[in-house]
């Protein structure tokens, strides 16, 4: 008995210790959310990972399905059965490609929605702590930026999720949503460096912001903004064009270059994420370009024996565009970088994939560091052309969709005669349209730009396709839908 | 019942934390007969064992519902009162045999024609959507038999062993890839039975290459019969006298023949109905996903014991 009451005593005086310390107890072998905020060094780690959600095959590798694929510049190949009800239009809500790209979206926000909350809550001086929570803001924003376009009015959350919180956020409004978006690229711009270097390079800056911003604004039809922020960017002197188109996406001088605005970084050949996995969908199925595996062919360009007549991209390029080698690989064309161990590559005449074409961008062949679905070229998110263009535009609506005002037209005519063409004397909105189209097609931009000047209808109806109003937002994805009860279909869905 | 919680993608798609998010009821009953059929020569002895359970969720607390998502795909649902992981989604009721029938039914899409699917309209508010789907059909077994006899005879011995599920169902989502006749994937050689013009069909519906009537949904058309009889282990032995064995200094030797999974008795179309949960995954049971099936094995044995 007295044994018994020597060693209780101690065992009792464990059980006293309050109940809540005694179970809540920080892991000593890991990082918690809680214990990893300490420093800045902390922060800028926490950063780094937030560009991870646009580096991962969900988003870089698979956004064309959402931002091409239902334009009249692409065409899905291969054989996945989610990729053909997007470009004919009978998408549903429980296709695979719209859920990963609100999800993939969501993750690059929430992480960012942790960040912002920590450096509030840390003890650094103001000064410290803007620059940080303006990169985050920077990344929450180029992610709400898509969602608001490809889905209208998304549940606008600001906050990281805390368990045990309401998580089930209703849908917005598509105002508030913008207004998040421009309140953020604003902070993002007045407080990011202009640029970074070392290790860094890469990071957002304030002309990458401003560049968004421009965007944003000419999306909101609000000219003079979109017009002011576009001449920051250019009046910065940061940013030139690159003498040769083809030079963005070559490995090389693409990355990081003078016309690099922002862009998704790539190191090369490695696990998920670390490489561009572009390479894999677009490289032509049955040419071996890509050694280790072939390419799928998942997206081929629309071309004149798959689509209607002078609708396809392939047909899209004036005589003489220099562009147009450098977007497509069509019959007999010489590609001296893709592998030059063997000497290059030359499309074949008769076409490969089941197509008369296929796209150039984005494939570098293979190589020491160049895997099939891990290549080190980056992907541009906006190019220093982009701005010029914006600005173009902005002066274009300014002047009610036509325009000769000399500062228009020299930005435009820099994009347009690096192509090889000869300058305009005046602009309107096809034209416009039709450059952006030629620029940048397969870089994600498509099915905005066909939003953005209302032509999406027009346009597709041209290329033979049975489009309806309902058709310019995609569906919530059905299992959002399931989980969530307070969310409300778009319509027609 | 002890569940990673359910959160919406807008949460981020991090590892949600485990809650204890409700209660389950499982009322049952469990028999086992062994019998001892014929002693002496002969040595027979059976053993039965039913097993009969009844599956319902009895508490969700504030969870409300929970739903089970492959790859984002919702597929099954679990609710208070009903059986955990039920398949949620539509019903059909067959296949549209002219633009008349179409014109008369409720609306499903603008581009709904002759040999697309036919759903229910089960709220009957003229529109076939979201609203209509219900439950479609229970992953979990009415009743499991295991049923083994052992015969001894000579030094030779037998044993049988059949097991049963009886009563579950499937939902069958290789189908829904191979007889899906969405994209450019190859299909199962079912698809020459689908609807055409000259050659209306009852069972598969059209192929159109766009799907507007979404024909792929989630629907009881990919539901199947799980019920299945297995014979799952044979074994045939013999064990030489012990006498025969002492000049060759021998303390045992037997020599045997095994076979498992040698037979299996059952409607369900894919490899195997022996299926389970997905990925360990409480919320998704009886889902085929393309589960690698189980093997058939043949084994033959000589022990020696020295």
């Amino acid at each position: 008995m007295k044994h018994i009451l020597k060693f209780s005593f101690p065992i009792l005086l464990l059980f006293a210790v309050s109940c809540k310390d005694f179970l809540n107890r920080e892991p000593l072998d890991q990082l918690t959310e809680d214990s990893f905020y300490k420093t800045k060094n902390d922060v800028e780690k926490a950063l780094i990972g937030n560009y991870a959600p646009m580096q991962d095959v969900e988003w870089n590798g698979k956004d064309w399905m959402i931002t091409e694929v239902p334009t009249d510049n692409s065409a899905p190949g291969g054989t996945d059965p989610d990729f053909t009800p997007i470009d004919n239009f009978a998408v549903t809500p429980d296709n695979i490609v719209v859920a990963n790209y609100w999800a993939i979206h969501y993750r690059q926000i929430t992480l960012a929605n942790t960040i912002i909350t920590k450096i509030a809550q840390m003890n650094l001086d103001q000064d410290t702590k803007d620059p940080l929570t303006a990169e985050a803001m920077f990344l929450r924003a180029v992610a709400y930026f898509d969602l608001v376009r490809i889905y209208g009015a998304v549940p606008l959350i600001t906050e990281p999720p805390v368990f045990g919180n309401d998580l089930f956020y209703p849908r917005s409004s598509v105002d508030d949503v913008y207004a998040l978006i421009i309140s953020d690229f604003d902070f993002a711009s007045k407080h990011l460096p202009k640029i970074w270097s070392g290790l860094s390079e890469g990071r957002a800056t304030k002309g990458a912001a401003l560049a968004y911003l421009s965007k944003v604004y000419l999306t909101r039809r609000e000219y003079v903004k979109a017009r002011d922020a576009a001449q920051l960017v250019i009046a910065s002197g940061v940013y030139d064009l690159l003498p040769d188109y083809g030079d963005n996406f070559e490995l090389g001088t693409a990355d990081n270059s003078k016309e690099a605005v922002f862009q998704v970084q790539f190191t090369g050949c490695g696990p998920f994420g670390t490489g561009n996995s572009r390479q894999a969908f677009f490289a032509p199925w049955g040419e071996g370009i890509t050694k280790d595996r072939d390419g799928w062919g998942s997206q081929i360009p629309t071309s004149p024996i798959l689509n209607n007549p002078n609708t396809t991209i392939v047909d899209a390029f004036e005589d003489g565009d220099l562009r147009k080698y450098y977007t497509v690989m069509t019959a007999g064309k010489y590609y001296p970088t893709i592998n030059p161990g063997d000497g290059g590559y030359t499309y074949p005449a008769a076409g490969a994939s089941a197509s008369a074409a296929n796209i150039k961008k984005f494939v570098v062949g293979s190589g020491p560091n160049i895997c099939f679905m891990s290549t080190p070229l980056n992907s541009s998110l906006v190019r220093y052309s982009d701005v010029l263009l914006n600005y173009a535009e902005a002066l274009m609506e300014i002047s009610g969709g036509v325009t000769s005002n000399p500062l228009a037209l020299d930005a435009f005519n820099k994009v347009h005669q690096r192509a090889g063409l000869p300058p305009l004397t005046e602009i309107d909105r096809d034209i416009m349209l039709h450059e952006r189209r030629v620029e940048f097609a397969f870089e994600g931009h498509r099915w905005f730009d066909l939003l953005r000047s209302g032509k999406a209808i027009e346009t597709m109806l041209l290329h033979g396709k049975n489009i309806n109003l309902y058709n310019l937002l995609f569906p919530i994805p059905a299992g959002e839908m399931q989980i969530n009860s307070k969310l409300v279909q778009n319509p027609g869905y | 019942m002890l569940l990673p919680a359910l959160l919406p993608s807008t949460a981020g798609s991090l590892n949600p934390p485990f809650v204890n998010i409700g209660a389950i009821e499982n009322k049952g009953l469990e028999l086992t007969l062994n019998t001892v059929n014929t002693r002496g020569k002969l040595d027979w002895r059976t053993s039965l064992n039913y097993s009969s359970n009844k599956n319902a969720v009895i508490s969700l607390g504030s969870t409300g519902k929970l739903v089970g998502l492959i790859q984002r795909l919702p597929v099954t649902r679990t609710e208070e009162g009903l059986p955990i992981s039920y398949f949620y989604g539509y019903q059909t009721d067959g296949i549209f045999q002219s633009q008349a029938e179409v014109d008369e039914s409720p609306f499903q899409d603008g581009g709904t024609r002759a040999g697309d699917i036919k759903f229910k309209d089960l709220n009957k508010d003229g529109v076939v959507n979201d609203a209509d789907q219900t439950y479609i059909g229970n992953p979990m077994p009415d009743f499991t038999l295991n049923l083994s006899n052992n015969f001894e005879y000579r030094g030779f011995d037998l044993s049988v062993f059949f097991q049963g599920v009886y009563g579950n169902e499937i939902l069958n989502l290789v189908r829904r890839d191979i007889e899906g006749m969405a994209g450019l994937a190859n299909q199962s050689v079912n698809v020459v039975n689908r609807y055409r013009t000259q050659q209306p069909s009852t069972t598969l519906p059209r192929v159109t290459g766009t799907d507007p009537n979404n024909n792929r949904r989630i629907s009881d058309r990919f539901i199947e019969d799980g019920s299945f009889i297995r014979l799952r282990n044979i074994t045939v032995g013999y064990n030489f006298s012990k006498s025969m064995l002492k000049q060759a200094k021998i303390k045992n030797l037997r020599m045997y023949a095994s076979t498992q999974n040698l037979h299996t008795w059952t409607k369900y179309s894919g490899y195997d109905p022996e299926i389970g949960s997905y990925n360990q995954n409480p919320l998704i049971n009886g889902v085929e996903n393309g589960r690698y099936p189980i093997s058939r094995s043949y084994t033959f044995g000589l022990s020696v014991i020295f």
